[in-house]
């Protein structure tokens, strides 16, 4: 069975673990508690008729008390940075992450925002918004697009 | 392995596992025994040398930093950092590995972290709640700020000004007051009279909430003249006492609204009650120093009370006393005094 490694990145608080507890065991808690180094899930998904097994890094996000480590991502498939709709510093700082990540891999990489069901706090304009377009796999407006559906 | 460090091992919560051959992830036990150890991984139970699959992703992820400790000619050690690991009975463990190399010998090491955990989670949920609440108050506050300004230099009738504003900062989370140059309050929305709630005073002693800003900015403040001559924005904390049971931490923000001459035209005043951020950062305090003077013995600490002199220690330690004695935590915090003593 073909196994693939997937980070999720993200500053604190953004919803990272929310996320793939969500997608794992289909559990949405609404208290945030904080997650401590790494956890990792797995989660076995059909792909074009072939079992393919994720191996779900849940990483602790990085803030003032915990630097981003580059190590974790030795081997990822992929990368997911997460930022948090209500707050727009965590786009920043998604992608301040995505920035050194970048520098120890080519991996592919998407962005999600999350809490888009939160009251809009976000108030960044889309000229904004469009300077970030490029830096990632995959464009940012579809992105955007996407999670409003 | 003597009985006697396997014991200390257990109460350590720690296994020691040898490296046989770090090519092939091979090992074996050497010491420690534990219930979770063997939860984690089932082959503990024989004695016999055995592969690290990726079974444990984490951990066989670690063995390639691991192995540039064991594959090098000096000793050295690496850590992992800390993992969670749910096994197959459905528990959670969490866990750190330490690769060893000392004197030819090439050992892993798996600590079960869970009290050093939890405390971790405690103190970082506290500083992170603190972090997500004042990145939020920091967004409002410049959202609002620029949508205020928007308004106030917009060449419209005065009315429509003051309903433009009314509809602006009605729905804030926090007290905003606009005042015109002479520091008088033209327009403040409802979370300003929540916050400052006078209600058990008499009418006559009730004052604005526009001067009780002033007035605290006056008292705890002293570059307030400066920051109104030079016409400058300021933000900071100050604390709004009012006996016999009100005492808020407030967050103010004053911003200067001039216009083409750079005459003052208004003054926006932004007000926020961090109390509960306040009492936050107390309990990070609080817990930091549970740290330094139970488990750790801290350095810096140490050092402080050995640069004391003995009277000096004493006149510390009844200032200390005395500040203690009016909180909750007598009893804990007698017992680390009973540790300061001890230097």
């Amino acid at each position: 069975m073909i196994q693939k490694k997937i980070c999720l990145l993200g500053a604190s608080s953004v919803g990272k673990t929310s996320l793939v507890k969500q997608f794992v065991e289909g559990i949405f808690n609404e208290k945030y508690l904080t997650t401590i180094g790494v956890k990792v899930d797995k989660k076995l998904v059909e792909v074009n008729d072939q079992s393919v097994q994720l191996m779900l890094w849940d990483i602790e996000g990085n803030d003032q008390y915990n630097v981003f480590q580059e190590r974790y991502l030795r081997g990822a498939a992929g990368y997911i940075i997460v930022v948090d709709h209500t707050r727009s510093s965590s786009l920043l700082e998604g992608i301040d992450i995505h920035t050194l990540a970048r520098q120890v891999t080519s991996a592919p990489a998407i962005l999600v925002i999350n809490k888009s069901d939160l009251p809009k706090q976000w108030h960044w304009q889309d000229y904004e918004l469009e300077q970030y377009k490029d830096i990632l796999i995959i464009n940012f407006q579809q992105v955007l697009k996407q999670v409003s559906k | 392995m003597s009985t006697l460090l396997n014991n200390l091992l257990n109460a350590l919560e720690q296994i020691v596992l040898e490296v046989v051959d770090y090519k092939t992830d091979t090992v074996k036990l050497v010491a420690g025994e534990a219930d979770w150890a063997k939860e984690l991984l089932p082959q503990l139970s024989s004695d016999s040398p055995f592969i690290l699959d990726d079974n444990i992703a984490f951990l066989y992820d670690f063995l390639f930093d691991a192995k540039q400790v064991w594959n090098a000619s000096s000793n050295g050690s690496i850590r992992s950092g800390f993992w969670t690991e749910v096994t197959a009975h459905h528990n959670q463990l969490h866990l750190e590995a330490v690769a060893i190399k000392q004197e030819n010998e090439n050992l892993l090491l798996i600590i079960n972290q869970s009290n050093e955990f939890k405390f971790r989670q405690t103190t970082l949920q506290s500083a992170r709640e603190m972090l997500l609440s004042n990145d939020r108050l920091v967004e409002q506050n410049q959202y609002l700020h620029n949508r205020i300004l928007t308004i106030l230099k917009k060449p419209t009738k005065q009315n429509d000004i003051l309903i433009a504003l009314t509809k602006a900062i009605e729905n804030a989370g926090f007290a905003v007051v606009i005042t015109n140059k002479k520091l008088k309050t033209i327009i403040e929305n409802t979370a300003t009279k929540s916050l400052f709630d006078q209600q058990y005073l008499p009418i006559s002693e009730v004052k604005k909430p526009i001067d009780i800003i002033l007035s605290l900015m006056q008292n705890q403040l002293p570059e307030f003249d400066r920051i109104m001559s030079t016409k400058s924005s300021w933000d900071g904390e100050l604390c709004w006492i009012l006996p016999p049971s009100t005492l808020k931490w407030l967050k103010i923000a004053v911003y200067p609204v001039t216009n083409e001459f750079n005459e003052i035209k208004n003054w926006i005043f932004f007000a926020n009650d961090i109390s509960n951020v306040k009492y936050l950062v107390q309990r990070n305090e609080q817990l930091a120093l549970h740290d330094i003077l139970y488990s750790q013995n801290y350095p810096i600490a140490l050092v402080f009370g050995k640069r004391l002199s003995r009277k000096q220690q004493k006149r510390l330690l009844s200032i200390y006393f005395t500040l203690i004695s009016t909180s909750s935590e007598v009893i804990t915090n007698t017992l680390a005094m009973k540790k300061v003593t001890n230097f």
